[in-house]
This record gives C-alpha cells, structure tokens and sequence, in this order.
C-alpha cells in the first residue's frame, strides 16, 4: 500500500489503525508462511513488535511488513537445528520452534479440512514457500516479488516453478480415484469423484 | 471450516493455468475466516513498552541493535531484567574477543554467560553480531533473575561497510522511545580513547501491574538505573566496527570501554581460504549418506558416532542414505559465506536434507532437494582438521541415526 502524495503521519495511533486496516491480510499471509495459525499469529507478533520500533522510518507499511513477514518466517525455519546446536556454547535456553513438533494446529476443530493445503505448504523450502504465497495469495507480480525478497526475477520463477510442481506432486491425489482420496486424507468429505 | 474450498483443491492437477487459478482459489478459500484480534495493534503497543523496559535493564540493547541496523530481518531477543546493584570496579577478570574486539579489563568476579552470535543478511552482504553477558560475583542465575549483569555488544558488517555512528545510534534510540512510560532515558555524548562515544543512562521502573492487567498498563515504581556505551571504530583497513558495553555502574562501563581493542583483523585462521576449502568439504562429506561410515571421516567425535551410525545402517540404512547435502547459503560474496569466530571455530550456512518425521518442522520425509533444511553449521579443529561438531551433525540427522548425541 504504497503512500501517494504526502507522507502519512507515523504515531501511535496510526499504528494501531494500519493494525487494524491490514492486520488480517497480514496475519493471512503469515499463516502460510508458518503453515499454521498459532505459528502465523506469533511470527506476525514478532514483525509487528519490530515495526512499530522503526514505525516513524516506515515509507510502504505493508511492503515493509510483508517483507519482515517472510524474511522472519526464512530465518525461523532455519533456526529448527539451531535450537538443538548451540553455536557457541549457548547456555541460554534454546530458540522457540517456529511449529510445533506436533504439527498443525486445531483450532475448533477446523483444521482438517485446511491441514491438505497447509501441510502441502510446509513441504516447501521457506523462500519457495514465500514465492508460491507472495505470487498466488498476495497476487504480487514476480517483479515485485523480486524486490521484496531482494532475488533476482528469475530465482523468482524458478522458485515458483518448483514450488508449484511440488505442491502438485503433494496435492495431486486429491484429484484422484476415490481410493486415493481415502488413502491421502480419510476425514474428507463430499469430495467429487 | 466454513471457508475452505473443497472443490478448487481437489483439481489442483488440471493444466498449469488452471491449476494456478484453483490454488488462488484454495489459498484465500483457506484462510478466509482468518482474522486479526480488533484491539491487536494495542496489544503490540503494550508489549513493546512492556519489552522495552526488558532491553533496556540489560544495558545494551543488542537486540534492538540489529533491529536496527539491519532491518527487517530476525534477531534473537532475551528477557532480562533490570537491576542496579553496582559492580566493583577493580582490575582483573578474563580477557575477552568478540569478532576480533577484545576487552582487556572487566570486574573482578564475572562470569560469562549467555553468549550468542547472530548472522543477518542486508542486501545479500551479512552482518555478525556477538554478544556476551557477565554475570556479577559469577552468580548466573542471580543475573537471569534480575538482570544485574554487564554486557558487550559487537557489530560487524563482513565487508568494508560502516555500521551506525554515534548520531544515528542517538537519533534511533531517541525515536523508538519517546511514547514509552515509565522509561527515562538521558544521552550524553562522551569520549572512549578519544573516539565520539554516546552514553545512555536509562531508568527503568518495575511495573507493578493487578492480576489480569496487561503488560505495559501497571505502574510503574521504584526507578533503576542502566547505563550503556555505545562508539564506532573506523578500522584502518577500511570498514567499522560498532561496539557497545553495558552495565549498572557507569564508572565500570567507561572503564571497560576504554580497554577494549577493536583495531584487530577479523577472527580466523591465518590461512582462511584453505581453512574455508577445508570447511566446505568437510560439509559435503558429512551429509552424503551414500558414503555411509564415511561421512564420519568428517566429524567431530567419529568414535562417538560410529555405534549409532552402524546401529542405523543395520536396521534403516534407505533412511540414512538419504542425507544429502544441497549447498551452501547464496552469499552473493562467497568469500563470507564461512564466519570464522576464531582461529578454531568457524559456522556455515548450509542446505541439507534428512529424513524426519512428518509433523517437524521443516519435515523433510522424502530426504529430496524440495524439503531442504536451511541451518548454521558449526566446525572445529580437531588435530589440525577442520570438523563439524557432533551437536551440528545429529541436530540434523537425529532421525535418521537414532542414538546420535545430542549434547
């Protein structure tokens, strides 16, 4: 969302509006970048924390956000080991896993129906996770995309062509006969034949 | 869920049009009765003051620091508390580097704690930043508990970039609190060795908060004080070094400002491209399943790891030739793309695959190039050689050779 004209007041209160105005969007975003709720609530948590330190610099919030959004969620992916390897004797308790070991979770009981598109998500490398999301969620172009994750357009396309030929490697018996339906996810419903 | 579309997902596999249009469709079908909580941006305020206050007891705000300085990409935070208990400003205690600063004069009675080392990437160029903290009369545990340690703060950019001076360091600090109650903060600009030093005298208040109230909405009472010395060092090579020292006694901070030596090269070998040649295939070795035992050749302990990797290659041996190594982190400079944090010890960033169970994170069931693991890499001198340590090896393939060591 990009200022036109002047440059917006950057205060408190216009802080929590922009929150209030785009939070969802964000927090949507964040969802697919963890693979879950509760990991895509505290990574956009975390960004917030951090933007609202630099809220007075901040020319683009949603741009700045969605970037901190995916450069976060890269950088917790890579921390899963970390938590296990201190680097240099870290005697302070480990990183947070970015997700649960326990994988997705149930939020009221909905999440089998979306554990077959988050789960897909999850299999994929964070940067190509975050092409697939800025590109088929976000609807940014690649140009764009090139310049939120500072890559050049064509790591974009080949980010976004594997990615999408793995999630169709992961999703693709969901079109199925029916006995594939069954074996890959046995709680769905009223699926066509 | 109300908003999920069964029916786009299901066709995911038509042509690939139609399959990127059903995946739009099945991404906002997914989320579309996620939504923020109305009062989230509120709840942030409130923890930021609330997290603030934390930073700031510490004496130096290193995480903060890197928020800064590199923007937009994580850094580790730590909860510390506040405290101003004064440190006997006597000579002695350990000598210190981090990065190639070294302090020559701490507090009789510290001991070190809580070391970290993080690496961020602006503009594809990486930055290191170390930290360590001291706890006072070596009581660790006092010093979680109440925050009444000093520290040391090191900002490193890996090539001849500058790191903040002393006035955008100020201008930072002064932006980023100026709503927060209860904090009140004092600079002064002062001298270290001659150099513009910024000196920050913060006083932090407990907050005393009723049950249920959030965080950032008690009162705040009984007023303590941190201090914290921020400076840069031009290097005579070319390039800065951002260094900062914090603390409760405002006479020890100077003085251990005053005795640190940031002038010495970067940490490393003397001879860093064979030890970075040496480190890199040493990487590779140890995550080619297909080379089995011999990927021991390449580790830390290989006694230590040869009964659970035998074990493994008896019962499952699919499972550990599935390990494979993918590449190193895209450091647009390849040169940096092995940290040395000593003559001795140096981290990588690596890709790798591993079988793990579905459900980790980053599960990599299939062990293929699709589901890599993005992780640091740590190796030491082991008899000359460089070696992975065997915390980073089984970090890695703990699901693939059950028993791996873990500590």
């Amino acid at each position: 969302m990009p200022d036109s004209g002047a440059r917006a007041r950057r205060d408190d209160r216009s802080f929590e509006g922009f929150v209030a105005d785009r939070g969802s969007a964000l927090l949507r975003t964040a969802v697919f970048l963890t693979g879950d709720r509760q990991g895509g609530e505290d990574l956009l948590q975390d960004v917030l924390l951090r933007a609202y330190r630099r809220w007075a610099d901040v020319d683009d919030p949603e741009s700045y956000l969605r970037r901190a959004l995916v450069n976060a969620s890269v950088s917790r992916a890579r921390r899963w080991p970390r938590g296990r390897e201190q680097l240099v004797a870290w005697d302070e308790p480990g990183p947070d896993l970015a997700v649960s070991p326990g994988g997705l979770v149930d939020v009221a009981g909905r999440v089998g129906d979306r554990h077959d598109l988050l789960g897909a998500l999850r299999q994929l490398p964070p940067r190509q996770r975050a092409v697939i999301v800025l590109r088929y969620f976000d609807d940014l172009s690649e140009a764009e995309i090139a310049t939120e994750l500072g890559c050049g357009a064509g790591t974009v396309k080949t980010h976004a062509a594997r990615g999408l030929s793995r999630l169709r490697e992961l999703m693709g018996p969901l079109a199925g006969s029916p006995a594939a339906l069954s074996a890959t996810s046995p709680t769905r419903k009223g699926m066509p034949t | 869920m109300s908003g999920f579309d069964e029916q786009a997902v299901s066709e995911l596999t038509a042509g690939d049009e139609a399959f990127e249009r059903r995946l739009r469709a099945a991404l906002a079908a997914t989320v579309a009765d996620v939504e923020l909580a109305p009062l989230a941006g509120a709840a942030v305020l409130a923890d930021r003051r609330a997290q603030r206050r934390r930073w700031v007891a510490s004496g130096i705000a290193a995480a903060a620091a890197v928020a800064m300085v590199v923007g937009g990409v994580t850094a580790t935070t730590r909860d510390v508390g506040g405290s101003d208990r004064p440190a006997p400003a006597t000579a002695g205690g350990p000598r210190e580097t981090l990065f190639g600063v070294s302090v020559g004069w701490l507090p009789d009675g510290l001991a070190r704690y809580g070391q970290t080392v993080i690496t961020a990437k602006q503009q594809a160029k990486p930055w290191y930043l170390q930290t360590v903290n001291f706890a006072i009369d070596g009581d660790v545990d006092r010093a979680r508990a109440t925050g009444s340690y000093y520290s040391m703060m090191v900002l490193r950019p890996s090539t001849a970039s500058p790191v903040p001076d002393v006035d955008a360091w100020r201008e930072r600090e002064t932006q980023s609190d100026r709503n927060l109650e209860g904090l009140s903060e004092t600079f002064e600009r002062v001298t270290v060795n001659g150099r513009d030093a910024l000196l920050i005298r913060a006083e932090i208040g407990s907050e005393v908060r009723s049950a249920g109230m959030p965080a950032g909405s008690g009162q705040i009472q009984t007023p303590r004080v941190a201090y914290s010395l921020y400076w840069r060092v031009d290097l005579a090579g070319g390039g800065s070094v951002g260094v900062g020292v914090g603390g409760p006694d405002r006479a020890a901070v100077q003085r251990i400002a005053e005795s640190v030596d940031a002038d010495g090269p970067l940490p490393g070998p003397a001879d860093r491209a064979t030890a970075a040649a040496q480190i890199r295939a040493a990487a590779q070795t140890a995550f080619d399943g297909t080379r089995e035992l011999d990927m021991l050749t390449a580790l830390e302990d290989p006694q230590r790891l040869r009964p659970p990797l035998e074990s493994a290659l008896a019962t499952d041996r699919d499972s550990v030739r599935k390990t494979k190594f993918l590449g190193f982190e895209d450091w647009a400079d390849r040169d940096t793309e092995v940290m040395f944090l000593s003559a001795t010890e140096a981290v990588v960033g690596v890709r790798v695959a591993a079988v793990a169970p579905p459900g980790t994170v980053s599960s990599v069931p299939t062990g293929d190039e699709s589901t890599a693991i993005e992780t640091d890499l740590r190796f030491v001198v082991v008899d000359g050689e460089w070696k992975l340590t065997v915390m980073s090896w089984c970090s890695i393939t703990q699901f693939a050779v059950p028993g791996c060591p873990m500590q």
